[in-house]
């Protein structure tokens, strides 16, 4: 693990002995399981702030933050830290756009936030509950009796996407398309498919806005289309900021949450058996795999100087915020490669601060319903033995399949 | 100074200060009060803050804007987000009771 890295040139202000090989940089993979061993040897062996030569997207250098406690004060902290060019998938294709809300700085995303937080709260999201419930059902059918299936493709996948697509209205028959668009996105390290990619979702959402401006609809980009923030409209870069937001926020994350959280019940029988038995246990152990499995990173720039753990961050550096280091730093948890159903813990799984994922009402719900359904649905189940697993690495941590079979 | 009570699940009580001006949520997290997550700092949108504002102190409580209400799924009213209550010093001594999670 304590490997240092070979580079040929680091700034004078990185200590050589900071320098390190990253395992989670994207584009590795792995066939072993992230979260048994790699996530907590780099806790036991990395010192809290350490250099990585090629984990910023397009393999340039960045810090890496370990612990807990120093992440949340970055997320808190607007004045050393900006959240502009955190995904720099706008720069690679020569447009100007920037995330939205993401990728905006206070106060234009609080203005972003007060617009968009009232459609994600808990009451707004009532009207969706059957909806969500509805195709939970319909792909638990499609799939129950047969013994067995890669629980990725035919539900950890199908299932938020469909919701996000509805939201957007997308056609469903184009999910296969996406998805492949999606992985090129935040799983490929070949910067060619990561601008084709960009280029295919900016090209989509310019032909849906102008659809969606002659006729309007009751989906989240008409509504985008229509908001104001005071007495202006959005500009046309606003709105596709916004829409590329969901698309890379709301394809992906809740996919890699049911992949990690029905892996780890097929591995482990007796946790699968308490859920079954007691199914009022399912939100705090959602909680706990959410932290265990924190799967995302991103990305902040020193805007200001600023000391942390013992160096020095100059203006332009770039930081990753790995949320999957975070939620288990064993300064925060108690054995935090233990997954406790009743630890019911503060993680970083969501983020921390004003930028706090605006899916997360939404995610929490999708993961509830499924594990209540699933749970009822089908028989226990476990790892098809035979099966090897591949894992991305990178931006998302995210399992290529979920081999499981039943009965 | 004012003086905000934290009654836990289990009725252990934890007194703490706070400046006037800041928020019931402020004082939890300053203090290390467990049960108080306080996700996204305080702007209204993760509702890991939730409390139960004790019965006796509630009429004293601004009422909740709809955004608030609306990320509240609780059908008991007391049910505030304590990143909303700012402490004034009407309201030095009060007390509210923090749930056994606030992830369901």
């Amino acid at each position: 693990m304590n490997i240092h890295a070979p580079v040929t040139q680091i700034p004078s202000h990185v200590p050589p002995d900071l320098v390190r090989t990253f395992p989670l940089t994207l584009g590795s993979l792995t066939s072993s399981d992230p979260y048994k061993r790699m996530i907590h040897d780099i806790h036991r062996c990395y010192p809290p702030v350490f250099w990585v030569p090629d984990v910023y997207p397009g393999g340039t250098p960045a810090w890496v933050v370990r612990r807990f406690s120093d992440l949340r004060a970055i997320y808190a902290d607007d004045v050393h830290f900006s959240v502009k060019g955190f995904a720099p998938f706008a720069m690679f294709i020569g447009d100007s756009w920037d995330l939205v809300p993401a990728g905006a700085d206070a106060p234009t995303h609080d203005q972003y936030r007060a617009l968009l937080n009232p459609l994600f709260t808990p009451v707004a999201l009532k009207k969706l509950e059957t909806k969500v419930a509805e195709v939970a059902q319909h792909l638990i059918d499609g799939f129950k009796n047969k013994g067995a299936a890669d629980f990725r493709e035919v539900f950890a996948v199908p299932f938020p996407v469909s919701i996000v697509l509805d939201l957007l209205d997308l056609p469903q028959e184009r999910m296969a398309e996406f998805m492949l668009w999606e992985h090129m996105l935040l799983h490929d390290m070949n910067i060619e498919n990561i601008k084709q990619a960009t280029r295919n979702v900016v090209g989509l959402f310019r032909e849906v806005m102008k659809e969606r401006r002659a006729n309007p609809g009751d989906d989240l980009v008409s509504f985008a289309l229509n908001a104001k923030i005071g007495d202006r409209g959005l500009t046309d870069d606003e709105v596709i900021g916004f829409c590329f937001n969901l698309f890379i926020g709301g394809l992906d994350t809740v996919t890699t949450n049911l992949c990690w959280q029905y892996r780890y019940l097929a591995e482990h029988p007796e946790q699968q058996a308490k859920l079954r038995a007691n199914p009022a246990l399912i939100p705090d152990a959602i909680q706990e795999m959410l932290r265990y499995y924190s799967p995302a990173s991103t990305f902040r720039t020193v805007i200001k100087e600023i000391e942390m753990g013992g160096v020095t961050f100059k203006v332009g550096d770039k930081v990753m915020v790995c949320t999957t280091l975070g939620s288990n730093d064993p300064e925060q948890f108690e054995n935090p490669e233990e997954v406790r159903f009743d630890r019911r813990a503060t993680s970083l799984a969501f983020g921390s601060g004003i930028h706090h994922c605006l899916g997360h009402h939404l995610a929490r719900r999708e993961l509830t319903v499924a594990m209540q359904k699933l749970l009822a649905e089908l028989p226990p189940f476990r790892l098809d033995p035979q099966a090897e697993i591949l894992t991305d690495l990178g931006g998302v941590i995210q399992p290529r399949s979920v081999p499981l079979i039943w009965g | 100074m004012a003086n905000v009570t934290f009654v836990q699940p289990d009725g252990r009580a934890q007194s703490v200060e706070i400046e006037e001006g800041f928020s019931v949520m402020q004082a939890a997290n300053n203090n290390d009060i467990p049960g108080i997550a306080g996700e996204c700092g305080g702007c209204v949108s993760c509702a890991t803050c939730k409390v139960e504002v004790d019965a006796a102190w509630i009429a004293r409580i601004p009422a909740s804007t709809e955004l608030e209400t609306s990320l509240i799924e609780d059908e008991d009213a007391n049910v505030r987000l304590s990143c909303q209550i700012m402490m004034t010093p009407e309201l030095d001594g009060l007390v509210v009771h923090v749930p056994a999670s606030q992830y369901r």
